[in-house]
């Protein structure tokens, strides 16, 4: 999955975000009405798709769309 | 008395011991303009309210994480024939608005009424209709707006419990894999009157 991907489908996990709306370098922070529910979206969205677990310290060190893709490329390693 | 555990989080259910603090922070103005009811609470109105709250149809908790008392969650208004009326939430540690103990203590008590309990098989909740990031939340749990409430001030939203058994596992599959402490739901508490029976045969 490339990074285009990712974002995409990442997308398509929270319910309220436009289509279209999120690129790789979006601070997925300040998604409009971001809460620890999205946290717990991408981390339920990682496994499923690449059966690798973020933690909160993974989380807290991305602020991109992008930094997440690296860190779960990274894990996948 | 009435505990529930999961993930890190402790829903105690409140005493007459608690109201005072729920009041202080219930009268805050960040917390009461995202209430239908804004009007200054007053110690005497607050003990009214606990005696029509304090029965076995009225469920409020203390929410406490990582050692301290965070937030308010509840269900109200239990109905055998309806099951429970409506839930709420509100966190009043600014500290911990944007952590994990709101997702947790939703994801708990969920749990414990809907899926635990087995008594009922819808959620409800009202919301603000201008309180997108309420909304947000309780989408991602599975709640959807009931029909006919789009041009209503305090939007009634309905969980069912098929759409919580899908959203829900996800989302607790995460809080498990998230969570240091344990996963597992726990509850205690003693048998009494202001529980329903079978939150009491629970406890035996």
């Amino acid at each position: 999955m490339n990074i285009e991907e990712f974002t995409q489908k990442l997308e398509t996990e929270f319910e309220e975000v436009e289509p279209g709306t999120l690129t790789p370098d979006t601070h997925y922070k300040s998604i409009k009405g971001w809460s620890s529910m999205h946290a717990l979206i991408i981390i339920a969205f990682v496994d499923a798709q690449f059966d690798t677990i973020l933690n909160g310290g993974d989380l807290k060190s991305a602020s991109t769309i992008r930094d997440l893709y690296n860190i779960v490329i990274e894990k996948t390693k | 008395m009435l505990i529930l555990e999961q993930y890190g989080v402790r829903l105690v259910r409140i005493q007459e011991k608690d109201i005072e603090l729920i009041r202080y922070w219930r009268n805050q103005s960040d917390i009461a303009n995202h209430m239908e009811y804004r009007t200054h609470i007053t110690e005497d109105a607050q003990k009214k309210w606990f005696q029509t709250i304090n029965n076995k149809y009225n469920y409020y908790f203390i929410i406490e994480f990582e050692n301290k008392q965070v937030g308010l969650i509840n269900v109200k208004n239990y109905d055998p024939s309806k099951g429970f009326g409506e839930g709420g939430i509100f966190i009043w540690d600014k500290e911990y608005i944007h952590s994990f103990a709101a997702v947790f203590a939703s994801l708990c008590l969920l749990n414990f009424m809907l899926v635990k309990l087995n008594i009922c098989k819808v959620s409800r909740i009202r919301i603000l209709r201008d309180n997108e990031r309420a909304i947000h939340y309780n989408k991602m749990l599975g709640y959807k707006l009931v029909p006919d409430q789009e041009e209503v001030q305090n939007q009634l939203y309905e969980l069912h419990i098929d759409d919580y058994l899908i959203c829900g596992a996800k989302l607790n599959k995460a809080a498990a894999i998230l969570s240091e402490k344990g996963s597992e739901l726990k509850y205690s508490g003693n048998i009494c009157a202001e529980n329903i029976k079978e939150i009491n045969d629970l406890l035996i």
